[in-house]
């Protein structure tokens, strides 16, 4: 204790020379004299009547213009739909890329023919509307050998149950592929090599009744959990259903899980609320859901030899289908062996792996601690059968003290926790509105050099109500360190006035150096409910697409792209199709003359070169607006329903002559009697 | 022997009359269901009869404080203690009526009985009318309410309540037996001459059914059972019907489950042993009341929750004066609504802290009482999902949480110590709190609040001792709602690390009349935030600051200085809550010597008490504070703060 309160007074005396010499150091009379007469520096500190802290933050943090950040966080927009980009350390907002919810700027689902149809594809089905939101709760960056390669961002969404895929070539989002028997999921992860892709199901669902359909009060006997393997097609960003899986559970709320590496390769950990199979019913007399889920003391992590699961779906009888997947019925799914439960702290949000996969670390918000349970001790439970009871599904629990390495007493409401490249963790407190910074134990010890291992070391507080929080390279083998952005549900008093719904907050702390520095606050669109931070080095988009004529949907040549001097307009029937052109500044055709009824197809390709120069295509009237990127080819279709003129004119400003930039859709009217008039 | 009709028709009426007198007195006769929202699907029940008011008195009690409505127990004790003898008189009356000739004197002698209905339901309406408006006007929410129009029958509105007010089973039977009596004056006399027959007889029984009636429901019919060591228990509350006492003596090494309404009374050392295995004593039926017990040998299986005892949806069972002993839970109460746990020592078992379970875990329960328990090297005391709780009394050391609270409203704690816990206690998510007269002490967690308050309104925090925590009272997001309010007044708040912690975002807190005493830092303000939002004196009284500069020109008590601490130190240290890593070392003072150097380093006013105390205002608990056995170790943890205090000025000093 003396030795770390020198060691931190050090610290802090070192600090705070540091940036005082900072500031007084180019002063020819320095130390005193300066007081006397600050330097322009000071001056500014003085002006803005900042602390020593934030005016070594406010250097921190700073990125000059023309210079970039040093990582790229990318975040969830929660029920906006969509993921945003943003840099580190500056937090400036780069980019918002949609996905399950329009964007007019960048004609995503306004219109779009190849947009339209993704969305189409990613709803329920027949019966149900097509989708245009949903709830992006996780994204996650393609990994290969365990570490980010920036090729795609996979997304969940907790409002359908479906996985969105985003490329990072373009930025745009290619697949949105709803997964049967599921109508949630918080997010998806990806093997090392992202070939497959786990989701577990969080709302247990009837799915094998008959038109999915069974009454609350079955909840036990026929509502049923899962989590699904997805075969994931790096090549093109898809979902290739034949070969994906899905195993039965419980209905027990599966919610976040991680996969194993190196000692726990193969594995696949869940966990678990409501063991006690609570549904609610407040008007009928039953304690609500919430009060329900948190009767009992534990619920269960579940463990999942899921390379034991692949083998076995590959062998006839050991799946059925059920809507157009695999799947694995519970029992056989017990009867093979392939489940096994941990005990967990109740309702817990977070289940996170130590880079390396040695430990796996649970936090129940109710328990001031994290329970980190070694994979091998889990296994040699599971070899030795040492089990203290089952569940009423059969499933063995193994015992608690058997799996459980460590706690790490780190204060109230602990949710998730991050890693750094130091052999330090760092998990987010609810409750305490805080994070706790620990020492890992294990191979850790040697990285930080602690003489206790899971251990609080140091805390900072946050505002207000963290949820996640992340670290660069935190859930890869390869951690960064550096920076932690803590993710705040609540703002309140942070920001400005800005009517009773309040943005959320990204905080930016420092963590660098043995304590934490809260660096800066950050209003966010959406709510961010977790993110990746990656090194910008990673970030290797296209800067305009590689060719011309380029279909962003299928990522090759498109068939309805059009050459410069081959813009031309066909009829065929009722279908008038526009082979056209955009450059600065002008429509090739700007004249498009379609009778009441028709239907008009638009094939717009931008023949330019150069970068930033993208073109709009925005219609009067007809709820369409396309972002046609350099070497793009974007569609629209539509049925001309009504008579009459409708302009169409350039979104996005091209050039000097950019308000030039139009054309007409002459829309005869069905009766001409009535245009003449 | 003649025998005229109306001999029959009076002896008739007169023991129907009595039946439904006797009767009466044991129901209820009048009914109040109130709900609001924050009881959920509760709703709260409050039976009247002339004997005294049942039901969920305590809640309504808790409820009515807050507005300044008295407790019930205080309401027409002239009237309650009058009614037993009203009933004798009417009694009395109806037995005598068959024989009076005279019509004045017949109505002279049913007149009692006539009159007590009446008489009941014109004091009730005016009790209650009076009751709901002679609020006490310094009550915490008193301004919520104005003129309420109570009624006899039918529905109103009280603050966020919905009062329905019926008649119940036993006016209607009062009412019976008032209609009887007066056909009883136009009855035909008997004569009293006759000595012999049946008369005699029938007036007799008549006596004896009245003393009967009068006697029967408050003797059981229950049977008491003695069951010694070498005897099974678990066979003898098979046998055994509802209603039966169980008498154990001895130690029994057995697991049980209660099933039906029994009491289970322990013989001196009567034990029950569960053998180091699962949950040792199962109670699922109303109304079972365990005492004078030694439970002990739980199992340790978290995921079985492994107990001493577990209540499982059963209302109003009573624990009392039991030994609870290496239990992985202590009492684990799941919908166990209205439950007593009373005079319970209790200690976890023999496991590292991070293994052992809470020593009483309340869940959906509510109404329940916990007093005079002694909870050690447990986990945490839990009361979740559970209004109307009454804490007192209660001593909580070497635990995990002390309190550990949430979604639960209108609860008082009182006279409680909370002691050696990892944090003292936590409220959240919950509104009308009480606290008073507790003490938190020592807390020495990861996140050591004695007291921590999120997300909370209207918590009255009086009178109370924090001393020796990291951080004594911690607010986040308290009070939170338009118009709610937290204060804290009168509590002793000394030799802890931060004497009051609060995120910015804890707006229109109230402190005042207390003593801050020693604290390294006295007001931590987290976040780069100020204490603005929170005041600090109240009609001119602010708080004792240790380190304030006081001048009391007057000698009113008050300093004229304002109180306004800032310095570089404090706003560097603000970031590191209950780490207090600089303090008292040489980098503090480097801090505060670079502070003046650098002049542009802008040092934070982050509160103002703009009328410091210039006395700790010790004695102005004591003196409000009647017989509390708590007073003695206030003012000597007062003194000792002093001490250390002083102590510790001086080795600023040098």
């Amino acid at each position: 204790m003396r030795i770390s309160r020198i060691a931190a007074g050090a610290f802090a005396f070192a600090a705070v020379s540091a940036v005082g010499f900072f500031a007084v150091g180019r002063h020819p009379a320095g130390g005193l004299a300066a007081a006397a007469t600050p330097s322009p520096i000071d001056q500014i500190i003085q002006a803005r009547g900042l602390t020593p802290d934030e005016a070594a933050a406010a250097l921190k943090v700073f990125v000059p213009p023309g210079k970039y950040d040093d990582f790229v966080m990318i975040t969830s927009g929660g029920h906006r739909g969509s993921v945003m980009l943003y840099g580190i350390p500056s937090m400036r907002l780069l980019k918002e890329v949609p996905v399950y919810s329009p964007d007019s700027w960048q004609g995503w689902a306004q219109g779009g023919t190849d947009s339209m149809e993704v969305l189409k594809k990613g709803s329920f089905g027949p019966g149900l509307p097509t989708l245009t939101w949903g709830d992006l709760h996780h994204p996650q960056i393609s990994l290969t050998n365990g570490k980010y390669d920036g090729e795609w961002i996979a997304v969940s969404d907790k409002a359908a149950g479906r996985v969105g895929i985003i490329s990072m070539k373009d930025m745009k989002t290619k697949t949105i592929f709803k997964t049967p028997n599921i109508v949630s999921d918080h997010h998806a992860v990806f093997t090392d090599d992202s070939d497959w892709l786990v989701q577990t199901a969080f709302f247990p669902m009837p799915f094998n009744e008959k038109n999915g359909y069974a009454p609350i009060e079955q909840f036990k006997d026929k509502y049923r959990g899962s989590a699904s393997f997805l075969k994931f097609d790096r090549q093109k960003g898809a979902i290739e259903v034949a070969k994906s899986f899905q195993i039965e559970l419980p209905p027990y709320f599966q919610d976040l899980s991680i996969l194993g590496r190196g000692p726990s390769d193969g594995m696949l950990f869940i966990n678990s609320m409501d063991t006690e199979l609570a549904f609610g019913g407040v008007l009928e007399k039953r304690p609500p859901l919430e009060v329900g889920a948190s009767m009992h003391e534990m619920d269960y992590l579940h463990v999942i030899d899921w390379k034991k699961a692949l083998a076995l779906a590959g062998q006839p009888g050991k799946t059925h289908l059920v809507n157009g997947i695999k799947v694995m019925t519970l029992s056989t799914a017990v009867a093979e062996g392939l489940i096994y439960y941990v005990p967990e702290s109740k309702s817990p949000h977070g289940v996170d792996l130590s880079p390396g996969g040695e430990y796996v670390m649970v936090s129940g918000k109710l328990d001031p601690h994290v329970s980190v349970f070694s994979v091998e001790k889990i296994k040699k439970a599971i070899a030795e059968k040492n089990v203290e009871g089952k569940d009423p599904y059969g499933i063995p629990i193994l015992k608690y003290d058997a799996c459980l390495e460590a706690h790490v007493q780190v204060g109230l409401g602990p949710l998730h926790t991050v890693f750094d490249d130091k052999g330090y963790a760092y998990t987010s407190l609810f409750l305490d509105s805080a994070v706790a910074k620990w020492s890992m134990g294990g191979v850790y010890a040697e990285k930080n050099k602690e003489k206790e291992s899971w251990k609080l070391v140091d805390k900072v507080s946050i505002h207000y109500n963290i949820g996640h929080l992340q670290a660069p390279g935190s859930n890869t083998k390869h951690p960064y360190g550096k920076y932690l952005v803590a993710l705040n549900k609540w703002s309140v008093d942070r920001f400005p006035p800005l009517g009773p719904l309040h943005p959320q907050n990204l905080q930016l702390i420092d963590i660098s150096g043995p304590k934490m520095v809260l660096l800066s606050d950050t209003p966010t669109i959406g709510e961010p409910h977790n993110a990746q931070i990656m090194p910008i080095e990673l970030l290797q988009a296209w800067r305009t697409y590689p060719e011309t004529g380029f279909d962003s949907a299928k990522m090759a040549h498109s068939a309805y792209a059009t050459a410069q001097g081959k813009e031309r307009i066909e009829r065929k029937g009722n279908t008038v199709t526009v082979w056209g052109t955009v450059m600065r500044s002008h429509y090739t055709p700007d004249i498009v003359r379609v009778k009441e009824g028709d239907k008009v197809v638009f094939n717009w390709t931008n023949v330019e070169t150069a970068e930033d120069a993208t073109h709009g295509f925005g219609v009067h009237g007809y709820n369409v607006n396309l972002s046609i990127d350099p070497g793009a080819t974007e569609r629209a279709e539509f049925v001309a329903t009504k008579g009459g003129v409708y302009p169409y004119y350039c979104t996005e400003f091209c050039s000097a002559l950019h308000m030039e930039m139009t054309g007409w859709l002459l829309v005869e009217p069905a009766s001409t009697k009535l245009a003449e008039k | 022997m003649v025998r005229g009709p109306d001999w029959w028709a009076s002896l008739t009426l007169a023991t129907v009359a009595l039946l439904a007198l006797g009767f009466a007195w044991f129901a209820p006769w009048w009914e109040m269901q109130a709900r609001a929202p924050q009881y959920g699907q509760r709703t709260l029940i409050v039976l009247v009869n002339p004997r005294g008011v049942e039901g969920d008195v305590f809640e309504v009690d808790t409820l009515g404080h807050y507005v300044g409505i008295q407790k019930m127990e205080n309401f027409a004790p002239f009237e309650r203690r009058l009614a037993p003898y009203g009933l004798g008189a009417a009694i009395l009356g109806l037995m005598t009526v068959p024989w009076l000739r005279r019509r004045w004197q017949r109505l002279a002698v049913v007149s009692p009985a006539l009159l007590l209905p009446i008489f009941f339901l014109i004091d009730l309406d005016w009790t209650m009318a009076r009751a709901a408006n002679d609020r006490d006007p310094d009550a915490a929410l008193n301004l919520v309410l104005k003129h309420v129009d109570t009624r006899l029958f039918g529905e109103y509105i009280l603050a966020q309540f919905k009062v329905t007010a019926r008649p119940g089973i036993g006016l209607f039977l009062a009412g019976l037996a008032a209609l009887l009596a007066v056909g009883l004056i136009f009855a035909v006399p008997l004569r009293l001459r006759r000595r012999s027959g049946p008369a005699k007889v029938l007036t007799v029984a008549a006596a004896a059914v009245a003393a009967l009636l009068l006697w029967l429901p408050g003797r059981a019919l229950a049977a008491e059972v003695f069951v010694p060591e070498g005897r099974s228990v678990a066979t003898a509350i098979e046998a055994a019907r509802e209603g039966d006492t169980l008498v154990i003596s001895g130690l029994h090494r057995e697991r049980l489950a209660v099933k039906k309404k029994l009491q289970l009374v322990g013989r001196p050392g009567a034990t029950l042993d569960g053998e180091g295995e699962g949950t040792v004593l199962r109670i699922e039926a109303d109304g079972v009341t365990v005492e004078d017990l030694v439970v002990r040998g739980s199992g340790d299986v978290y995921s079985k929750e492994d107990s001493a005892i577990r209540i499982e949806h059963a209302a109003g069972v009573q624990l009392r004066r039991l030994r609870i002993d290496d239990a992985l839970f202590g009492v684990f109460a799941l919908q166990a609504d209205r439950c007593v746990v009373e005079g319970v020592v209790l200690s976890g078992k023999n496991l590292p802290p991070i293994r052992r379970g809470d020593g009483i875990r309340l869940w959906y329960s509510s109404g329940c009482r916990l007093a005079g328990n002694v909870i050690d090297q447990s986990r945490d005391l839990v009361i979740w999902y559970s209004s109307g709780t009454l804490v007192e009394d209660n001593v909580v050391r070497r635990s995990r949480y002390g309190l550990h609270y949430m979604f639960s409203d209108d609860n008082l704690f009182r006279r409680n110590r909370f002691e050696d816990d990892e944090v003292g206690a936590v409220i959240m998510y919950s509104h009308r709190i009480t606290l008073e007269d507790n003490a938190f002490s020592f807390a020495t967690g990861a996140s050591a609040n004695g007291l921590m308050v999120k997300d909370a309104d209207d918590v009255f925090i009086r009178g109370n001792r924090f001393i020796g925590n990291a951080t004594a009272i911690f607010l986040d997001g308290a009070p939170q709602s338009r118009g709610g309010k937290l204060e804290v007044r009168g509590n002793l708040i000394a030799r802890n690390d931060v004497g009051v912690a609060l995120q910015p975002s804890s707006r229109g807190a109230t402190f005042w009349e207390n003593a801050f005493i020693g604290n390294r830092v006295q007001v931590q303000v987290q976040g780069t935030g100020t204490a603005e939002g929170t005041r600090w004196a109240v009609g001119g009284r602010g708080n004792y600051w240790s380190d304030a500069l006081i001048y009391d020109r007057d000698g009113s008590g008050i300093s004229a200085l304002p109180y306004r601490p800032e310095n570089a130190y404090e706003v560097l240290a603000d970031r590191y809550p209950t780490l207090a890593f600089f303090d008292a070392t040489p980098a503090a003072d480097a801090i505060d010597l670079g502070a003046r150097l650098f002049p542009f380093f802008a040092a934070r006013a982050k509160m103002t008490d703009p009328h410091p105390l210039s006395r700790p205002p010790l004695n102005d608990w004591t003196s409000s504070r009647t017989e509390s056995s708590g007073n003695l170790a206030a003012a000597g943890g007062g003194l000792f703060a002093i001490a250390g205090l002083l102590a510790w000025g001086a080795r600023r000093m040098s």
